[in-house]
């Protein structure tokens, strides 16, 4: 008895003593050029030999963002490797990290410097309440006018595509959908097709607005009576279509790929009749703790360097003029142009949702 | 030196006021902001505006998916916890009280699912019986029945529910049955009881303190389960109301309001059931230990040792092994696709490359730093706390024992989502905890609180103040007479209620969703953003990690401390 007490008593004192040390985080790999130089990467000037020696006095830059964590993580890899600091922050779907910031923001302690998240609506409202601070990055001339604020804050980083996939051993090659008008069909007649939810941020709206917009009310209703899957992520719908548990899913193309370097039996086409289409955006934080790093960064994501990273490991297309298209699993992806985007403006976006969404419950029987 | 009238009462109060501005910080300040939460029309977020007051939110609990929600929680609740007591109860009595054999088999298998977790228990069963292409699916479709099994389903819902809850009633039960003097049950044998008549009328009545608490707490906890309804009914638009409360707040935008008056309504459901349990607790005296020694005797089962076994074995089965060996075929497996039974021993469709990118990876290795220190911060301070609590209660005839009794259990009844968002709303004022990994400590203490008072609590009751008395009529002082002859009675009981705070801790996923930054997140939180991106091999890679952290862990406690039949 005395001996396991004494036991006890040390194992006490142990993780008491685990306890008072605090999760360090690493300090930056040391990448970058030296001190008084500027940040040139692949050719092209990223900051200014001031600026950039202004973030490294700041040494890290905390992201708060909802890309996915492949993507994400292929970001901050390259961006630590590039310039030397380091990336903190929050990575989380969009809603609970909009949910975060409000409440963050709320107590005048929001810890981000940079905000990266999809969503004319919730990053809108985040605009709105002037969150962001004003800036012009270096590459700000090679980045099309549809993907820039109007006031300057932020900047769209790229653009989502959702295309039509399929699981070729539960239907055929020649009997699977080649456009949207083609999908009820398909689902009338016995396979089970899986979509994301139009609450569930943007790609579950923008696809619903979208439909909506395109085909009228009646294809909603046509769709619902097939009793689609509704899922509440893309992420966990390409999923249930690698395992074949639905046949055909509106899904995205990046995790499309990725389920056919798996090996699973899994194909996906450019719809016919457009592909919806939307962004994430970014801007930097007004009283950010690290407004130079935040600067830094944005700088870099919209580069032609980070607009690669984010184009090969993302496999959705860059806003950077230069830079090409994604290759997926080893096939080029055609140009924006040529695959019809449906990219929704900012005021449809905001206006419709309410209300279209309520319809939209209501004709597909969930209830909210 | 004759000190005032004054400053004697306050000093006789300290302990109950530290304890209570304790709990107020822990429950109550959390708590308020959710009911505050749930009357106006604005989100309790620091800087907000007061708002204005509404029924509203209530209201819309009584639409569509939020009276579903409700509905489906209490069938839920009310078949999984029926389950979850005729599993941990049996197995409690059988390890306890019989002669079965390999009785360490059905001990482990009492507490073996503990390692699980229901949000793993749960993406298991997921992967096991999902209606088209779940394993178990596939290998019954060989045989001629397909789509044989639906775990997105109510009764699917139900059974996972049952067996990952099972382990909290035999923890309690075992705990009792072991420590119940047999001399009642030998009298009633000698006047020609038969056995089932022993069993139902002493046996368990003797117990019903244990059993009652199993079942409050096993109703509570499933009632309030998040992962297993996000897991298997979000499929197919099943929804309680912890899954609900998520999806408003999860979904863009979001209605905190509204998912404060769904917490808010279960936390009223839950507080009329506890103070039932009390009201019929209170109403008889349930003394069973006392400092007579005696040998616990065993029944002896005859020829129904080996199906008593097998009725353990068979739980083993369902609740760890078939589970582990989907894991295990999700982490190998390099091809998402399954054909047929044929493709699950197919070696060309199998490769080591999941496990070793999630063994090798730092994000892994820091969130189960993350998770261990978490789990030792809420286990050690938890502890102590929960112990300090359920000593003033049980031990002294200071003011206000009832109301801490009472408060402690509150958060048992407010889903562990919603405790997580008032824990953001009220301490993203304080950078200094939040946003560090003490804002988890603390969530996770005050979330845990009914579980560590309660197992505590029970240690003590049990006990009879007598020994204690008598030490203190020998001369001992109140330090002296806990140390010498408390602690050491109730040794195993504390030792094994932190180490359930600790497990639990580890698995906890509710409580830190939305209070996680990048450099705190722990495990759980890693295989849940990993499931919602449906990025399945890593999850089970890294469950099959976790169920091997948690089962050395305890494995090292047991042989450590020599804690044996007390569940852990």
């Amino acid at each position: 008895m005395r001996r396991s007490s004494r036991g006890m008593a040390a194992l006490t004192a142990a993780l008491a003593a685990s306890l008072t040390l605090t999760a360090c985080g690493g300090a930056g790999s040391g990448g970058g050029p030296q001190t008084g130089e500027d940040l040139v990467v692949d050719g092209e000037t990223i900051a200014s030999a001031e600026l950039f020696d202004a973030a490294r006095e700041e040494g890290s830059v905390v992201v708060y963002t909802s890309l996915n964590e492949v993507t994400n993580g292929a970001l901050v890899e390259a961006f630590e490797k590039d310039t030397g600091l380091t990336v903190e922050g929050v990575r989380t779907p969009t809603g609970r990290l909009f949910e975060r910031i409000q409440s963050e923001a709320g107590a005048g302690a929001l810890p981000a410097d940079v905000v990266t998240m999809p969503d004319h609506s919730l990053f809108g409202s985040l605009v709105d309440k002037g969150t962001f601070a004003k800036h012009t990055v270096p590459s700000d001339g090679q980045i099309g006018a549809d993907f820039k604020s109007p006031d300057g804050t932020y900047y769209a980083i790229n653009s989502a595509p959702t295309v039509i996939a399929w699981n070729k051993e539960i239907i055929k090659d020649e009997q699977a959908p080649k456009s949207w008008a083609d999908l009820p069909k398909v689902g009338a007649a016995g396979k089970q097709i899986g979509i994301v939810h139009s609450s569930q941020g943007a790609g579950g709206w923008g696809l619903a607005l979208f439909m909506r917009e395109k085909f009228g009310v009646e294809y909603w209703q046509q769709l619902a009576d097939t009793k689609p899957s509704l899922e509440s992520s893309v992420g966990s719908l390409a999923e249930k279509l690698g395992r074949g548990e639905v046949a055909v899913a509106a899904a995205r193309p990046p995790e499309v790929g990725e389920l056919q370097e798996q090996g699973a039996p899994v194909d996906f086409v450019w719809p016919e009749d457009g592909t919806p289409t939307f962004n994430f955006f970014s801007g930097t934080v007004a009283k950010a703790k690290h407004p130079n790093a935040a600067k830094v960064y944005l700088n870099w994501v919209l580069s032609k360097r980070g607009q690669s990273v984010l184009a090969a490991e993302g496999g959705d297309y860059p806003v950077h003029n230069e830079v090409d298209p994604p290759v997926i699993n080893e096939k080029k992806v055609p140009p924006l142009d040529e695959i019809k985007p449906y990219l929704a403006k900012k005021q449809e976006w905001v206006e419709r949702r309410k209300p279209w969404i309520a319809e939209w419950n209501k004709v597909f029987g969930y209830r909210p | 030196m004759a000190r005032s009238p004054l400053t004697s009462r306050v000093g006789r109060r300290a302990p109950l006021l530290v304890l209570l501005a304790i709990l107020f910080v822990l429950v109550v300040l959390p708590m308020g902001t959710l009911l505050y939460a749930s009357f106006v029309d604005v989100p309790p977020r620091p800087g907000s505006p007061p708002g204005s007051f509404t029924a509203g939110n209530y209201a819309a609990l009584l639409s569509g998916g939020n009276r579903e929600a409700l509905l489906n929680t209490v069938v839920i609740g009310a078949g999984a916890t029926a389950l979850a007591l005729v599993f941990g109860c049996s197995l409690a009595w059988i390890a306890a009280r019989t002669d079965v054999p390999g009785r360490a088999v059905v001990q482990m298998a009492g507490i073996m699912p503990i390692f699980v977790s229901s949000l793993v228990g749960a993406l298991a069963w997921s992967l096991l019986a999902s209606p088209k292409q779940g394993y178990l699916n596939i290998a019954l479709r060989s045989v001629g029945l397909p789509d044989f099994v639906n775990v997105y389903s109510v009764p699917g819902i139900i059974f996972v529910a049952g067996i990952y809850y099972a382990p909290y009633s035999f923890l309690l039960v075992n705990s009792a049955l072991s420590l119940l003097n047999p001399e009642l049950e030998e009298a009633a044998y000698v006047h020609g009881a038969r056995f089932r008549t022993v069993l139902g009328s002493i046996t368990f009545k003797l117990v019903t303190p244990a059993l009652l608490g199993a079942a409050t707490l096993t109703l509570v906890l499933i009632m309030e389960n998040f992962p297993i309804p996000q897991v298997l009914g979000s499929p197919d638009g099943i929804h309680t109301m912890p899954s609900q409360i998520y999806r408003l707040m999860a979904t863009a935008p979001s209605q905190p309001n509204q998912a404060s008056a769904a917490g808010a309504l279960l936390l009223v459901i839950t507080a009329v059931m506890v103070f039932m349990q009390r009201r019929i607790l209170a109403t008889r005296e349930f003394v069973t230990v006392t400092g007579k020694g005696f040998t616990p005797r065993r029944r002896a089962l005859g020829r129904w040792r080996w199906p008593v076994f097998a009725f353990a074995a068979a739980y083993l089965l369902v609740a760890v092994v078939l589970p582990i060996l989907a894991l295990i075929q999700s982490t190998f497996r390099t091809n998402p696709y399954t054909r047929d039974i044929a493709a699950m021993f197919e070696p060309s469709s199998f490769g080591t490359q999941n496990l070793l990118e999630v063994l090798t990876s730092s994000d892994l290795q820091a969130s189960l730093l993350n998770s261990v220190m978490v789990g030792s911060g809420a286990a050690v301070f938890g502890g102590l706390l929960y112990l300090v609590l359920g000593y003033y209660v049980h031990r002294t005839k200071e003011p206000g024992r009832r109301y801490l009794a009472y408060i402690a259990m509150w958060p048992a009844a407010v889903p562990a989502l919603v405790i997580g968002l008032g824990y953001l709303w009220t301490w993203t004022r304080f950078p200094l905890i939040y946003g560090t990994l003490a804002i988890l400590v603390l969530a996770f203490i005050g979330h845990l609180l009914p579980q560590g008072f309660q197992g505590i609590s029970s240690s003590l009751i049990q006990v009879h103040a007598d020994l204690e008395e008598s030490a203190q009529v020998c001369g001992a002082g109140r330090i002296r007479t806990i140390w010498e002859v408390l602690v050491p009675l109730i040794r195993t009981g504390v030792i094994s209620t932190m180490l359930l705070i600790f497990i639990l801790s580890m698995r906890e996923l509710s409580v830190a969703i939305f209070l996680f930054t990048s450099r705190t997140e722990v495990l759980s939180i890693s295989i849940y953003n990993e499931w919602e991106g449906g990025r399945l091999p890593p999850v089970a890679a890294m469950s099959l990690v976790y169920i091997a952290f948690l089962f050395v862990l305890t494995f090292v406690a047991r042989k450590f401390f020599g804690v044996r039949n007390q569940g852990l």
